[in-house]
């Protein structure tokens, strides 16, 4: 079966002077309307942070309390990031990898006593391997609370139907 | 001692070729513009295409320094000189190409009394000098043995040829008005009607010659970055590079002074402040004139957000077929009011 030739020439449009001229100019006018009130889509990022919705999938925080030491958490981990530990007497609890995770939230859905929870932020930098272990005292820390402390200012992200996406801030 | 040796200085630098070539409208003034320039450019890009631009540098004053980062890096970095180019007019080009492209000042005068050369010719002279910068470009282009830098320079020389005739023709269009060649007497005559408004069809053909000429958008074709790296300067790094960059930005200035001059009043609105002559003879009218090109340039460096890159064939076309015979149609519109005057 052979293909069918297509012929991909776009037809001139073959406007007329007073047509081109138009154009032009509307073209100048959108780009003076953008320049006087710009509608930006973007945003500063490092002094300006953007926090998304609920359900989110961020990094991971376990509750020590809440948490007791079933390992169904290590077992559904598809990347087996999630494993157990021994933290005291006969007390299992569990540890995450970010070097593994995938942020599939499997462990979140599954744990019977809703010890771990998703925080809704993403932004870590990591300098060695070994500090990408969260395990113990570390992996109780909510990130959240240091981002929204500090400096940043915080935004939400909104669909508008004219411009794409809008950040709005919240604080 | 030492006050003959100030005032030796100050004489040596208010000298109208060193003051012209090194301070207005030369070196240190265009350095200046060019570091405006490219930040408005990027700024403005950014604001149309709904982001921010350049900030991180200086977020009080919207990253306005960020030329002053860019030029220290290039400064710093290593100048690779690849193994296979011809070291020579490799190197000469891009500097050359940046000296020369700061020629034309040498024949345009800012002021009315103070001028760099006396000649009675000034006009044709400068827009001679302007068209020298691309055959550095095409000597780059050359001599980087490469090819995509040899097809900027063949892009490049094509365009030569259907610019250089239209900004010619158009500059004839309003001398024919001025009925001189000096720019002195050109900018006297236009006291009361600016030129602009006695010849607007050579006006138009000019200014869209220049942004073909100094590869603005939509004729950023002979550097054009998506498709053939950096055209004629694809090899070059470091100081060099930027100094390449530059040749283009000050080609645009350098004509825009001329435009300004030509078609926009030049030192007009003209005053003085009496007792002091070199503010109000050489200051005044100075700032004048850079204001005017600066705006015009402004306008120039907006198009990059708005248009896309033509091809090549289609630059040529609307050279050839239209701008050509607009800059004609001009330069008839010219010797008809020039006519008409006299007959009236
Ligand atoms: S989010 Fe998925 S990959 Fe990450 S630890 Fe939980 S189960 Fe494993
Ligand atoms: S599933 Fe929940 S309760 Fe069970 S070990 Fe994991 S975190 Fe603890």
């Amino acid at each position: 079966m052979g293909g069918k030739y297509v012929e991909k020439v776009v037809p001139s449009r073959n406007l007329s002077l007073l047509n081109k001229a138009k154009n032009h100019a509307e073209a100048l006018a959108l780009g003076a309307k953008f320049l006087v009130r710009p509608l930006r889509i973007t945003y500063r990022y490092p002094i300006v942070k953007e926090i998304p919705d609920q359900g989110y999938r961020g990094l991971i925080v376990l509750d020590d309390n809440k948490c007791i030491g079933c390992s169904l958490c290590a077992r559904i981990c598809p990347a087996s990031a999630m494993k157990m530990f021994q933290a005291g007497e006969k007390k299992l609890r569990p540890a995450v990898n970010y070097e593994r995770c995938v942020f599939c939230g499997y462990c979140v859905d599954i744990c019977p006593e809703n010890a771990l929870k998703h925080a809704r932020t993403h932004d870590v930098v990591f300098e060695s391997g070994e500090s990408m272990l969260y395990i113990g005292e570390k992996f109780t820390l909510d990130p959240d609370t240091q981002i929204l402390s500090g400096k940043v200012r915080i935004y939400r992200v909104r669909v508008d139907e004219k411009r794409g996406l809008i950040y709005e801030p919240i604080r | 001692m030492l006050d003959s040796f100030i005032l030796f200085i100050k004489n040596i630098i208010l000298w109208p070729p060193v003051f012209y070539l090194l301070i207005a409208p030369g070196l240190v003034t265009i350095l200046i513009s060019l570091l405006l320039l490219i930040w408005a450019e990027r700024k403005i890009a950014g604001r149309i295409q709904m982001r921010y631009g350049p900030l991180e540098i200086s977020p009080k004053i919207g990253g306005a320094i960020q030329l002053v980062a860019d030029l220290t890096r290039y400064m710093l970095q290593e100048i690779i000189i690849p193994r296979t180019v011809d070291t020579l007019p490799y190197l000469i080009a891009p500097i050359a190409g940046f000296i020369i492209s700061l020629l034309p000042v040498a024949a345009i005068p800012i002021s009315p009394i103070y001028f760099p050369s006396p000649m009675t010719n000034s006009i044709i002279v400068a827009l001679a000098l302007t068209t020298l910068p691309p055959i550095l470009n095409i000597l780059a282009a050359w001599a980087s043995n490469n090819k995509f830098s040899l097809i900027g320079g063949a892009r490049e020389s094509f365009l030569i040829a259907a610019y250089e005739l239209i900004v010619i023709l158009s500059a004839i269009g309003a001398m024919v008005i001025y009925g001189t060649s000096d720019f002195t007497e050109a900018v006297s005559l236009q006291k009361n009607l600016w030129g602009i408004i006695l010849n607007p069809i050579s006006a138009i053909a000019f200014y869209v010659a220049v942004l073909m000429a100094t590869g603005r958008f939509p004729f950023e074709i002979a550097e054009a970055e998506a498709e053939i790296v950096m055209g004629a300067y694809t090899e070059y790094s470091g100081l060099l590079y930027g100094l390449s960059m530059g040749i283009s930005y000050t080609r645009m200035f350098v004509y825009n002074v001329i435009f300004s001059l030509l078609f926009l009043g030049g030192w007009q609105p003209f005053f003085t402040i009496g007792g002091h002559i070199f503010i109000s003879y050489v200051l005044i009218p100075a700032t004048v004139v850079i204001l005017k090109a600066l705006i015009v340039s402004l306008t120039m460096v907006f198009t990059r957000a708005i248009y896309g890159r033509l091809r090549i064939d289609q630059a040529l076309g609307g050279a050839w077929k239209f701008w050509f015979l607009v800059a004609i149609v001009g330069l008839i519109w010219g010797s008809a009011l020039t006519y008409l005057q006299q007959v009236i």
